[in-house]
């Protein structure tokens, strides 16, 4: 399995949860699979680091969880994003902002 | 806020393990099955969709090891769990347990008290003193040149004066003394003390109040004193009403006004002290402290600096006051090179160990510290041996681990937590050991003229000692081990081939061999060294002595301070001579002011008729007042003229008899005899006439060079003390009370202070060599029989290891005794390197401890090779029962097992 989400860096796995569930909660499958339809599949996600992620975020009290009925009658976990995770989330999109403007007028000049 | 929710979250978890392992398992559970849909919309069958989305998810058991790491709690509960599994584990493996504990056990309590023993004796500051590091101890030099003397009680006058370098200055002289009296009459330890001690000490009083002004006046004694803590407890039961009650110290009663601390015995370190008094009163016990003769040196001096002032202050402002002392006392100040005295001064922690000794002592307890890490090495060796033979009958478990997903420093870590909770259970029993051992240290008394006392207590020092050892030895043991087996081949381990562990096994057996090869390298260092001691003390024992030290009985007698009487003491030691000589059993009786191989001995000055001294040569020469037909009562030889006799008394001609080394020295090739010499005391007109020469001896102790020795008649210069040298034709010591019935009829104002035959003051004055005879003998018998036990486990291992390749053997037609031979020949190799390391090693040790060394015994040949023949005995003992056992292998059952 290529795995080039390895090439994320901490931080921004964290950013891109918080963005795919900042609409609606999902649970731990749905938000990998946002993830791989909204960047083509350039981005695939590691289960493992994935429910890493979702503990750490968790415990830093941007995600809540709760366990819910999915469509098809299964129990999954769900997570939402709190207010101080939408805090972060807006943080966090203003420096990569910032930074990949920086990078795309470094590689345009 | 953060932290305290982290805090909650963890606890939670540990607490509720269950259901957060549901919910993570529903997790991952949940993950593999949406993956399955995906692929049997794709149109797999489930079964295999479901298999290929494990598969994707690369370890279901790996996300959850993952998941859960995330927390600190993680790191607490998998401690919990590695630890419940390592008592797990080595509950059921008892041989590999016991045998390891004990081992740390022996290694970590034998270290633990021998450091109990060094921190009592350098490292730990005094008990119950103020500020100890402020203190420094002040020395005179001695006459004959040697730094670090005592000083005089007008002289510490001066210093005391000195106020801008010291804030406090004590005189401390110790002596024995007798406390109690009639049967309950003991001989302890006493401190004449300056008035300022204990407030300048700042040792707080358990009871009652220190010395005062009044009390330390110079020739107005006042009979106070203060009790030990020790003494208070056992002669007054501690009770509360002991002040102004009375203790009788020499028979004379002195008034107790105080109390020392539990913790404090005082000034000298090692020395036990039961009273103190004020240098004054010295005088009511015989002890006439000679407060105003600044000629008499014997005050040790312990200071306490002013604020701000350092050592080297303090030196350079007492040089000043040695140059002025040394001009305006010529006669008490200027030494033997004619220019005067110096002065110096050591911090409290330099001079714990008395600077005179310094040397001796140090390497001692160097040579202790020292054999004790070897042993402790040996042991770590030894249980590294046996927890590498426990991994090799693990390495299926280890596989299993590793291919199950555990990471390497997963697997490493449990047989670490494994190793520590034996190093704990050791370290918990050495500890228990080495209180063991400093209480029977404690109760231990030497037979020396005053009680030898260490505060042999553990204390925090001693434990963090402890402790370092323990995880020291983790590391030394278990480390090495733990990261071998977490290394190991999987697929090898899982197979359970016995090649395989033979391939990642040869190695394991040759770090194991490894270690039994320094274990034999240090179990003949330590045997060569108890060797040399055991020979030594048998040199000793063959020592020519030049006199007869059997049949000879030492007794101590002196006037009783407390009563009055005659105290002519030339007058009651001639008659004892003419009483005690009739007794039946007693060949013949003299007496001198000292006798040979004591602890302690004097010289004085000599001034020889037509012999003018170097530039800076040392004239002070060891004597001894004796009575008539003293040499013949010591069993000595007269080589030429006669001996002292009864013609040498009061008025008669003053006489000496020299011994052949002070012959030698002053009148080669001339007839001694008639010869005149001096005391520097007396006029020149006094000269004392050689009247004979007696054959040299042994005077202070066992191992020295020929001393120069004058034989003075007790009966021209009396007042020096009494030991009465009987010498018996039966048992020495059985004519001891006919003795002591003598004294009492013939003196009754005198008293037996101490009785003792030669052979025992002998033994006293080997008591080093023989302490370290005994310490390194039971070290080496520890380390080699540890290095026979680690040789047993890897011979046994190897034979495991090899247990095809020998049926193979068997079955192509090797006999028994091949096979033994085999197998006794490779742990023999083993032996041999390790003795070959072992022999120069031990050689240079026998070099180092050449200065407790009596005899040839250091260059001897003999010693090694005897060390050599037991090792080998012992390594072929423990090689051949794991021998015997594979030449019992039956081939096709070894093939079989495949």
């Amino acid at each position: 399995v290529a795995d080039q989400s390895t090439d994320l860096i901490q931080g921004t796995l964290d950013m891109l949860i918080l963005k795919a569930i900042s609409l609606e909660p999902l649970h731990g499958f749905g938000v990998a699979r946002r993830i791989e339809q909204i960047s083509r599949d350039v981005f695939r996600v590691n289960p493992g680091s994935l429910i890493l992620a979702f503990r750490r975020l968790e415990r830093d009290g941007t995600v809540t969880s709760e366990w819910r009925a999915t469509q098809n009658n299964r129990r999954a976990k769900y997570y939402q994003i709190t207010t101080k995770g939408k805090k972060r989330l807006e943080a966090e999109r203003r420096e990569w902002e910032r930074r990949s403007t920086a990078i795309a007028r470094l590689l345009e000049a | 806020m953060s932290i305290l929710r982290a805090i909650r979250d963890g606890l939670r978890r540990l607490t509720s393990r269950a259901s957060f392992e549901r919910d993570l398992e529903d997790e991952v559970e949940h993950f593999v099955e949406e993956e399955a849909r995906g692929a049997t919309l794709g149109g797999l069958d489930p079964g295999e969709a479901l298999r290929v989305a494990r598969a994707r998810l690369g370890g279901v058991e790996r996300i959850k090891e993952d998941a859960r790491a995330g927390g600190w709690e993680f790191v607490v509960d998998t401690f919990i769990h590695d630890l419940r599994y390592a008592l797990r584990t080595l509950r059921r493996n008892v041989g590999y347990t016991s045998a390891a504990i004990a081992t740390l056990a022996i290694g970590i309590g034998g270290s633990t008290a021998v450091f109990t023993i060094v921190n009592a004796a350098f490292l730990r500051p005094p008990a119950e003193v103020r500020a100890p590091d402020e203190l420094v101890s002040i020395y005179t030099s001695d006459y004959s040149g040697p730094p670090y003397g005592s000083s005089s009680y007008p002289d510490i006058d001066v210093f005391r004066e000195q106020t801008h370098l010291f804030s406090g200055v004590v005189a401390v002289a110790p002596r024995p003394i007798g406390i109690g009296e009639g049967d309950d009459l003991r001989n302890e330890g006493l401190e004449l003390v300056s008035a300022d001690y204990f407030a300048t000490l700042g040792v707080r009083l358990a009871l009652g109040r220190g010395f005062g002004p009044d009390e330390g006046r110079t020739g107005v004694p006042v009979a106070v004193t203060v009790i030990s803590h020790t003494l208070w407890q056992q002669d007054f039961g501690g009770s509360r009403h002991v002040i102004g009650q009375s203790v009788r110290l020499n028979g004379r009663p002195f008034s107790i006004i105080g109390v020392a601390p539990s913790g404090y015995r005082g000034a000298i370190r090692g020395i036990a002290i039961s009273a103190w008094i004020p240098v004054p009163a010295g005088a009511l016990i015989g002890n006439e402290g000679g407060e105003r003769e600044r000629g008499n040196r014997s005050y040790l001096v312990t200071a306490r600096l002013a604020p701000g002032v350092t050592v080297e202050q303090a030196t350079a402002g007492l040089a000043t006051v040695a140059r002025n002392l040394a001009q305006s006392y010529p006669e008490a100040w200027l030494d033997v090179t004619r220019t005067g005295r110096r002065i110096s001064v050591l911090s409290e922690a330099e001079s714990r160990v008395p600077p005179q000794v310094r040397g001796p002592v140090l390497g001692f307890a160097g040579l202790l510290l020292g054999t004790m890490v070897l042993v402790l090495l040996v042991c770590c060796a030894n249980v590294a041996g046996l927890t590498l033979a426990r991994a090799a009958r693990r390495a299926r478990e280890m596989g299993v681990r590793l291919s199950l997903g555990a990471s390497r420093r997963r697997v490493v870590r449990q047989l670490l937590t494994e190793s520590s909770v034996v190093a704990v259970a050791g370290a918990a029993g050495g500890v228990g050991l080495a209180l063991l051992v400093s209480r029977g240290l404690n109760a231990w008394r030497p037979p020396l003229p005053l009680e030898v006392a260490l505060d042999l207590r553990l204390d925090a020092r001693v434990l963090l000692v402890a402790l370092g050892i323990a995880v020291a030895t983790v590391l030394l043991f278990g480390l090495a081990p733990a990261l071998r087996a977490s290394r190991a081949a999987v697929s090898g381990m899982l197979k359970g081939d016995e090649g395989a562990i033979a391939v990642g096994g040869r190695r394991r057996v040759s770090l194991q061999g490894a270690l039994v090869t320094a274990q034999v390298a240090i179990s003949m260092l330590l045997l060569v060294g108890a060797m040399l001691f055991v020979r030594s003390l048998h040199s000793a024992s063959q020592i020519d002595p030049g006199f007869a030290p059997d049949h000879l009985l030492l007794v101590d007698v002196e006037p009783r301070p407390d009563l009055q009487g005659p105290t002519d003491e030339a007058g009651v030691a001639a008659q004892l001579q003419r009483q005690i000589g009739g007794l039946p059993g007693v060949t013949s009786v003299s007496w001198g002011s000292t006798s040979p191989l004591a602890l302690g001995s004097s010289r004085r000055y000599i001034q020889i008729d037509g012999y003018r001294p170097a530039e800076g040569e040392d004239m002070e020469y060891h004597y001894n007042f004796v009575g008539p037909r003293y040499v013949d009562a010591l069993g000595g030889t007269i080589v030429a003229g006669r001996g002292i006799s009864d013609a040498d008394v009061a008025g008669a001609p003053l006489a000496v008899v020299v011994n052949e080394a002070f012959a030698r020295r002053f009148w080669r090739g001339e007839s001694p005899l008639g010869k005149r010499l001096t005391p520097s005391e007396q006029t020149p007109d006094q000269w004392h006439v050689v009247v004979g020469v007696s054959r040299t001896a042994k005077y202070r102790s066992l191992t020295e060079e020929p001393l120069p020795y004058l034989y003075f008649p007790a009966l021209q210069e009396p007042g020096h003390g009494v030991v009465l040298h009987v010498r018996t034709a039966v048992h020495p010591l059985s004519v001891r009370d006919a003795v002591r019935r003598e004294v009492a009829a013939v003196a009754p104002t005198w008293q037996v202070r101490s009785v003792r035959s030669m052979e025992q003051q002998m033994g006293v004055s080997l008591t080093p060599q023989r302490t370290a005879g005994v310490l390194l003998s039971l070290f080496g018998l520890v380390a080699v029989m540890l290095a026979a036990v680690g040789l047993y486990g890897v011979v046994a291992l190897a034979v495991a290891a090899r247990r095809r390749e020998i049926g193979i053997r068997m079955a192509l037609g090797a006999t028994a005794r091949g096979v033994v031979r085999l197998v006794v020949g490779d742990g023999a190799r083993l032996v041999l390197i390790g003795i070959a390391l072992g022999l120069p090693a031990g050689w240079a040790i026998a070099r180092l401890l050449g200065a407790f060394l009596i005899g040839e015994a250091a260059r001897s040949v003999v010693t090694f090779a005897a060390a050599t023949v037991v090792l080998v005995m012992i390594a072929l003992a423990a090689a051949w029962m794991p021998a015997r056992r594979a030449a019992r292998i039956r081939p096709m059952m070894a093939l079989r097992d495949e």
